[in-house]
């Protein structure tokens, strides 16, 4: 537990030192498809519907998402506003998957 | 649109080519070749080749034998029986169960259609690499297994995905590019030309196969991540709220019904018999048979109906017609990838098409060193940037000689069976090395060596139904076209395609027009003109 707890820690205090190097380039190799991962979670368990049906959406969404996100982070012309929006999305969506208990 | 915004833009659409770009022509080049794995399937082993009886002999009690035989007291998972058909004309057994260390195991026969008479075995080599090559790399399993490599192609569809939608936004002058191909003129322009004009047109096309790849390779490892997510890590839970929970074994054995009264159950809904039954808890009371039917017109693989595996009764029916939406959706993904729904012309296309987009992949790449090489950007030596030329060809077109290399493999391999695709591999990675190796170290220029591959390719290709005559005789005997013969016609119009084409090829570069001496303009050479198609 404590190991998986520092690991976790040194890969954000690395990942932060690389978005801060290039953030365009670190978010869009690896924090795009962090913010991807929370988000599809977050929407697969707040958006109304059949589980099933909504599953199979996001699925289906996973993949425009993250070439949505990989996108912005060199269409948008502010750097800073691309890793506030991936950083913002990313924890977001883990507070809803931390809170939220699957509907069935 | 900005300018900065611009450049940022075509710089995501170069190093997202580059990077990856050859990544992406050794995907797609492998799936032109995974598309014709039914095909291939009979071409590599002969005992497979037979007419597709009007009515095949009686099965069951075979199969029954072979499962109780293969899996013993251990607990069956699976079983399946699928069908013959005209592209697989004989009965194919399936079978997974879990032995006494609780490892799964997994087991496949095969039966001659008209005599029940087990087929030889072989083991998977030509058809199997070329298909799993393509799927997942065939990724060892010292380094996390299939699902990895199934993971790894899946990013080539994104990044394939980001390079189209970049380009789109990079190329402002998108309408006048969609018709111009300047062939006459210096080789840049004439690669640039190609890579938009290629890029333009078969977009549609390339979207397609990026998405349904994409969808295809990640979501095998991005479902687990979400479902840990979602459900704090019980997939089961998950996979119980999308497809419902398994039937549970009521542990009282019972008499299975009859594969062969499956098979002659048609679909009330299009009239088609089976293509396949997958029974699970073989043996027991409360065992199912879920059988698949060909759909006809609808974009998917198959039609489902769940009966009792012991009673014969309905228990599910799952028209595609009614369907939900966001099933219907992700069961035309697999057809829509692998060009499955519309037969061997269709995957024709799409083998043309596939190999468009190496084209395309390969003149992306080769501007982006020529521009280095011959232009005013890259801030590396000469020596770097002709050597990055040489790997690339090397790999690209030591790709399609590694291929044709296993084809003869397959043929004239003489070592143990189970060996075979472990020498299968083997042979394709070494040949593929060789000509990397080659093109690095070969004292010749780019274009001699292109031109020299070029040519290889063509005479490898040509030569595989050459050879599969000579070892195979009789292949050609038959009256209509088989799907082992599409396979040799197939192999020797891409051979003579490429022969034709290497013709063309210039042995050295071409100097552009205002680079050339005055005097070879004035006597010899014909005004160059910029016109387009």
């Amino acid at each position: 537990m404590n190991s998986a707890i520092i690991a976790g820690g040194v890969s954000l205090v690395l990942l932060g030192y690389f978005t801060y190097k290039a953030p365009r380039l670190t978010l869009v190799l690896i924090g795009s498809f962090i913010a991807t991962v929370f988000v599809s979670a977050a929407l697969l368990l707040i958006l109304p519907g059949e589980f099933g049906e909504k599953a199979i959406w996001m699925a289906l969404l996973v993949p425009i998402i993250w070439v949505a996100l990989q996108f912005w982070c060199y269409w948008d012309q502010s750097a800073k506003r691309v890793v506030i929006g991936h950083v913002l999305m990313s924890v977001l969506g883990g507070l809803i998957v931390f809170f939220v208990e699957p509907k069935l | 649109m900005l300018r900065e915004r611009y450049l940022r833009i075509y710089d995501l659409h170069s190093w997202s080519g580059v990077v990856l770009g050859l990544f992406i022509f050794v995907v797609s080049l492998t799936g032109c070749f995974a598309l014709f794995d039914h095909e291939i399937k009979t071409w590599e082993d002969q005992n497979l080749r037979a007419e597709l009886p009007a009515n095949p002999t009686p099965i069951h009690d075979t199969f029954t034998a072979w499962v109780k035989q293969t899996a013993g007291e251990n607990k069956v998972q699976f079983a399946t029986m699928i069908f013959p058909s005209n592209y697989e004309p004989y009965y194919h057994g399936l079978l997974q169960f879990r032995d006494a260390d609780n490892a799964r195991v997994f087991e496949h026969e095969k039966w001659h259609a008209s005599s029940g008479e087990m087929l030889p075995h072989r083991e998977g080599g030509l058809s199997e690499w070329l298909l799993d090559f393509h799927r997942d790399l065939m990724w060892p399993e010292s380094l996390g297994g299939r699902q990895v490599g199934r993971a790894i192609v899946g990013i080539a569809g994104i990044v394939l995905m980001i390079s189209i939608l970049s380009g789109i936004i990079a190329h402002t002058k998108i309408v006048r590019e969609f018709f111009t191909l300047r062939f006459q003129n210096t080789i840049r322009l004439k690669w640039t030309d190609t890579h938009k004009v290629l890029g333009l047109w078969v977009m549609p096309f390339y979207t397609m196969i990026a998405f349904t790849g994409a969808f295809l390779g990640i979501i095998v490892i991005m479902s687990p991540i979400i479902a840990a997510l979602s459900f704090k890590g019980d997939t089961e839970a998950l996979i119980d709220a999308v497809i419902g929970p398994p039937t549970e074994p009521r542990g009282v054995m019972a008499q299975m019904l009859s594969i062969d009264e499956v098979r002659a159950l048609q679909n009330p809904g299009n009239g088609e018999f089976p293509y396949s039954v997958v029974s699970e808890n073989w043996g027991d009371e409360a065992a199912e048979y879920r059988i698949f039917y060909p759909v006809q017109k609808e974009l998917g693989r198959f039609e489902l109906r769940t009966i009792s595996g012991v009673s014969g009764e309905l228990i599910k029916s799952e028209p595609i017609n009614e369907l939900s939406s966001g099933n219907r959706v992700s069961a035309s993904i697999a057809p829509l990838h692998y060009g499955t729904y519309g037969g061997f012309w269709l995957k024709v296309l799409y083998f043309i098409l596939g190999l468009s987009l190496c084209v395309v992949t390969a003149t992306g790449l080769m501007m982006w060193i020529e521009r280095r090489l011959h232009g005013k950007e890259g801030n590396r030596s000469q020596q770097f940037y002709q050597r990055l030329g040489k790997l690339v060809i090397g790999v690209t077109l030591g790709l399609p000689v590694a291929t044709a290399s296993i084809f003869y493999l397959d043929k004239l391999y003489t070592g143990i069976e189970d060996s075979r695709l472990w020498w299968t591999g083997t042979s394709y990675f070494l040949v593929w090395l060789a000509c990397i190796l080659f093109s690095m170290v070969a004292r010749i220029g780019e274009y001699k060596l292109v031109k020299g591959l070029f040519l290889l390719n063509a005479l490898l290709f040509i030569g595989i139904p050459v050879m599969h005559w000579q070892v195979v005789p009789g292949s050609f005997s038959t009256g209509t076209m088989m799907p082992w013969m599409a396979v040799d016609v197939a192999l020797l119009i891409f051979g003579l395609c490429l022969l034709v084409l290497a013709q063309f090829l210039p042995k050295h570069r071409i100097q552009p027009e205002r680079n050339r001496p005055k005097k070879a303009r004035q006597i010899g050479d014909q005004p160059v003109s910029a016109g387009g198609i």
